[in-house]
């Protein structure tokens, strides 16, 4: 999950030539610049050129000994961001490579001496649990804010920002609530979370809102729920038929069905949550009075990852490109923006700077931010 | 050079200004709507090219231009700015034959990875886990290993018979301890495998199927997987290549749900065939110490080629190298195939109805009584076991006790052990291992066959898990299979130490009563001791689990006082139920009718499916002991809730083995009815 998941800062949805047929006029009084319909967001990337790109990157990673990965991260953020556009003009993105590696040397110091220390004295480990519990909210709002402020659309930086208190009440008190539900809070944990990401980024002097509420989280991750339950019976119930079949000689080999049919049950239900939450969270989300509106399609949607996930596995991971620029195409051909005044109005306010180390936190943890 | 078009936003809102851009001597010259603005080139800083996206040029008051004019911005800025790494990189990324000999080399390089990298470290790295880390991996392992096979069906016997031969192995190897071995049911397969920590799962066909020699070949086989660490190092390299794919592939979130199931799978797998062709040399090597021929390793890998007849499951999945090239490392000289036949027959006569142990002579109560009277010293040590275990109350008790005296008086070694456990019994019941030791030493000295003494080792050494009382068990197993000619049967006296042992387990009451149902000689305690046996076992778990234990068990033969006999047997050809009445203590010689004495019971399999879903029941089989001691007609009569324990009922049963019921003294026909209970403690 690098930077290829949506965040509202960038948005990764790309489209060629989606349209912008639908979308009923928005605004009240347009300049010229903004059409009166909704205008689409288009991706431009192609395949080949990022299998290119992909590929060389990871060899010099490798050949660097995983110091270029820091240069890497950020060639495939800007080609992600600058091949997407809205209006015309690009989406770039900032980062500087040598903060991003300063992060990582960060983050491999502290592991290894964590590694070591606790080795030698157990009661480290305790402390080390104990500060990675009240240092998460910290890098998740550190890692947001650098990966907004490190983002620009014409000119303009995306910015993000909250306070240490609020992100640990939305990450650990409400994780905490999650656990003592039994899992029941989990959908409206989800909500919390978006309402929290979005709802905190802002570029220049307009403000995202995330209105969206927890209703039809619920009803999604219930489905959800419903397909890995239904994937599990399934794959039980053919496990069970081929004991039977071998005169009831339980084998190893008996279990794969079921193990099989959880995983794809897993995939498919996220796959689900993702297409059937797209319409209903970028319909309810506001940058100033402007709207964004989600034009997906589940069964397209499935069946489009589906296709990706069988062709990754069949390459041997080769066609992992192929698959994301398929995916980040059709994504955007599904988002719309709907300006309601001149995007001029919107100015600048004051700037200030991220930290690579809480970003890299971030994503080294392996915290996942896709909207 | 050509002006280019571009879009210049200040950086202060989100205004859009389309502008022409160009190169005037030192100076970046923009030119739109809102008039002209100029900058030197030193002070502008452009965005690294990549691919196609569009350039973002920095203007030094915080501006920015887009355009998407590459090579203009090439030719004109980029030389000045940072980043000739960046051309480079984005020179090679443009091209496509680097891209093709980028991808060459890294799937050679992950193809190397595999084959060559990651087994060399980890064999580097599985020869430094701690063995208390590799025995917890072991026992994850074996758990899971549990809940995919059925419990053995094995009696204590063959187990035994297993365990005496990895003894040996070890021995001669001079290991540190032997491996622990488990007995599982994997169906119709005859396979053995080992965990890491030196745990050996054994599948009971393979156990049955194979010789002694055959036996103690697959198992070197084993500890050599074990000792060369195959098991680490498989594990090692699995989680090390799929952190790899998941890393190189940046989605972990599918991998890790596909790659919690690859354990399970890989462990069907088994070792890759230079593990095997590693252990076989290691068997080879290790049977050569210990004495044995080395090739019982390929008798029996041909035994195994030729039964895996239609039953291959999976065999596109096995690494196994093939028999023949195994054969041929195994047995260079080609001397196999006549020894293989001479080996045929020496199977064939091992495999058929396990032999009764020796029977010491039996006698009955009158003429017992009559020797001991006349000061017979062994007689009156049988009375007085006879009063002891009867414990019809204390008078019987000091009776009894009268009986030892007496007999101890008279030189009788056992009875003075047993007067001296007696008193120490009453004086402090717990007893540590120095006293213990003590009346081992006594013991010896006294010229107590040695099976007594391991016995009552085994007895008194309070801690289950000591380590002289595990030797003694061993020693004391080893023998009942070898069933040496010692004063008493192995098998009596391993029963006897287990259930009469004060501090047992439940573990160890059940194992007691298994052996005693094992044990087939004359003795006149027999019923006596399964009765202590249960009873114990009733205190430990309750009345259910003691039921259980004394139903669910074939039936032990029950040579003097058959009361109650479990199996009931009904008319069929002959009635031998009727016209041998109970015959108590003090009947006389074995009357020339007598009920099939069952020799060998395989236990049901737990059917897989029933225990998954914690179903337990009970099955009547009725069926009928041929002449030949065979089982025939075998069928289940009554209720039946569910099938699947009439399946495993009957399969059971049908292996089972008699000494054929008597009429006249003549092998008849009987028809027998027993019921098996499917429970699921222990």
């Amino acid at each position: 999950m690098t930077g290829s998941e949506p965040t509202p800062s960038a948005p990764p949805q790309l489209s060629p030539t989606s349209g912008a047929e639908t979308a009923p006029p928005a605004g009240t009084t347009l300049p010229a610049e903004p059409p009166p319909l909704g205008q689409p967001f288009e991706f431009h990337g192609e395949a080949r050129e990022f299998f290119r790109i992909w590929i060389v990157n990871i060899l010099l990673t490798l050949l660097t000994l995983g110091v270029f990965a820091a240069w890497a991260k950020v060639r495939k953020r800007r080609y992600v961001r600058g091949n997407t556009t809205l209006m015309g003009h690009a989406f770039d993105y900032r980062a500087d490579p040598r903060r991003i590696l300063l992060g990582h040397l960060f983050i491999v110091v502290v592991f290894l001496a964590y590694a070591v220390v606790g080795e030698v004295y157990v009661i480290v480990r305790l402390f080390a649990l104990g500060a990675l519990v009240v240092l998460l909210p910290w890098v998740v709002l550190r890692s947001l804010a650098f990966n907004a402020r490190q983002t620009a659309y014409r000119g303009l930086c995306f910015n993000f920002r909250q306070t240490y208190g609020l992100t640990a009440l939305t990450y650990l008190a409400q994780g905490l609530a999650v656990v003592c539900t039994m899992g029941l809070y989990y959908p409206a944990w989800v909500r919390n979370r978006r309402e929290y990401t979005i709802g905190n980024h802002r570029l220049g002097s307009g403000y995202f809102t995330f209105t969206g509420r927890a209703g039809p989280f619920y009803r999604t991750y219930l489905l959800a729920a419903l397909v890995v339950i239904g994937g599990l019976t399934l794959g039980a119930v053919l496990s069970a038929l081929w004991v039977i079949q071998n005169d009831g000689v339980p084998s190893i080999t008996a279990t794969l069905p079921a193990l099989l049919f959880y995983g794809l049950g897993l995939y498919l239900a996220k796959q689900l949550i993702y297409a059937r939450l797209f319409n209903y969270q970028w319909g309810h989300i506001r940058l100033n009075d402007h709207r964004f509106e989600g034009r997906m399609r589940t069964r397209r949607w499935l069946s489009l990852q589906f296709t990706n996930l069988c062709a990754i596995l069949a390459s041997g991971g080769l066609l992992y490109p192929w698959a994301l620029m398929r995916r980040l195409r059709y994504t955007a051909s599904c988002l719309h923006f709907h300006p309601a005044e001149p995007l001029d109005d919107i100015v600048r306010l004051g700037r200030s700077h991220g930290s690579a180390v809480g970003e890299t936190a971030g994503e080294f943890i392996g915290l996942d931010f896709g909207l | 050079m050509n002006p280019v078009h571009g879009h210049f936003h200040s950086g202060e809102s989100l205004a859009t200004e389309s502008v022409e851009i160009r190169v005037i001597g030192e100076d970046l010259l923009i030119t739109g709507e809102g008039g002209e603005r100029t900058h030197p080139l030193a002070a502008v800083r452009v965005s690294d090219r990549l691919g196609r996206v569009p350039r973002f040029i920095y203007l030094p008051d915080g501006a920015t231009v887009e355009t998407p004019a590459n090579d203009w911005v090439d030719a004109v800025l980029a030389s000045r700015a940072r980043g000739r790494t960046a051309a480079l990189v984005h020179w090679l990324e443009q091209r496509t034959r680097i891209a093709v000999l980028a991808t060459g080399l890294l799937v050679a390089a992950a193809i190397a990875t595999v084959t060559v990298g990651l087994p060399a470290a980890a064999r580097a790295v599985a020869g430094r886990v701690p063995p208390e880390v590799e025995l917890r991996v072991g026992e994850v392992a074996l758990q899971s290993v549990a809940t995919l096979t059925g419990p053995s069906r094995l009696s204590r016997r063959q187990q035994a018979r297993a365990r005496v031969q990895a003894e040996q192995i070890a021995e001669a190897l001079q290991l540190q301890s032997a491996p622990r071995l488990e007995f599982r049911s994997l169906g119709e397969q005859a396979n053995a495998f080992a965990l890491p920590g030196g745990i050996i799962i054994l599948s009971d066909e393979l156990v049955l199927l194979a010789t002694d020699d055959e036996l103690a070949a697959v198992l070197a086989h084993e500890i050599g997987h074990w000792q060369l660490k195959h098991g680490m190092q498989n594990l090692l390299r699995r989680s090390v290549a799929l952190l790899l794919v998941a890393g190189v592939s940046g989605d972990l979130s599918t991998l890790t749900t596909f790659g919690s199931a690859l354990p399970l799978t890989l462990l069907q797998q088994g070792y890759s065939r230079q593990f095997e062709h590693e252990a076989d040399a290691y068997a080879v090597e290790s049977l050569r110490l210990a004495g044995r021929d080395p090739r019982h390793l390929g008798t029996l890998l041909l035994k195994l080629e030729n039964r895996r007849g239609p039953h291959r499951e999976l065999t596109w999945l096995s690494t196994h190298p093939p028999t023949a090239q195994r054969l041929a490392r195994i047995d260079p000289d080609g001397t196999l195939p006549g020894w293989q036949s001479e080996q045929k027959t020496s199977v064939a006569a091992a495999s058929s109805a396990p032999v009764p142990l020796a029977t010491p002579e039996t006698r009955d109560r009158d003429q017992l009584l009559a020797a001991a009277h006349a000061g017979d010293p062994s007689a009156q040590y049988a009375i007085a076991e006879l009063l002891l275990h009867a414990a019809r109350g204390p008078e019987d008790e000091s009776e009894s006790y009268r009986w030892l005296s007496e007999a101890a008086a008279g030189g009788h070694e056992m009875s003075r052990l047993r007067l001296m456990h007696r008193y120490g019994e009453r004086r402090s019941p717990r007893r540590d291992i120095t006293r213990t030791r003590e009346l081992v030493a006594t013991l010896a000295a006294s010229e107590t066959p040695r099976i007594w003494i391991e016995a009552e080792m085994v007895r008194y050494i309070i801690s289950p898990e000591h380590n002289e009382r595990q030797a003694a068990l061993l020693r004391l197993e080893r023998a009942a299979v070898a069933d040496e000619a010692w004063s008493m049967p192995a098998a009596w006296a391993l029963a006897y130490a287990l259930i009469h042992t004060e501090t047992g387990s439940a573990r160890d009451y059940v194992a007691g009563l298994e052996w005693l149902y094992e044990y087939s000689g004359d003795n006149p305690n027999v019923r006596s001791l399964m009765e202590i046996g249960l009873q114990r076992l009733q205190m430990q778990r309750g009345r259910e689990m003691a039921l259980r234990v004394g139903r669910g068990l074939p039936p032990p033969p029950l040579p003097l006082t058959p009361t109650t006999p479990p199996p009931t047997p009904t008319t069929a050809t002959a009635d031998p139920a009727q016209k041998t009445p109970a015959t108590k203590l003090n009947a006389a010689p074995r009357p020339p009718q007598s009920p099939p004495r069952p020799i060998y019971r395989a236990r049901p399999v737990y059917p897989w499916l029933m225990r998954t879903l914690g179903i337990t029941g009970e099955v009547t089989v009725e069926f009928v002991v041929n002449t030949e001691g065979r089982v025939k007609d075998a069928r289940t009569v009554g209720y039946l809730p569910y099938r699947e324990f009439a399946h495993a009922a009957v399969e059971a049963v049908e292996q089972w083995r008699f000494q054929p019921g008597l009429v006249d003294g003549k092998p008849t026909n009987v028809r027998i009815s027993v019921p098996i209970v499917f429970s699921l403690e222990e």
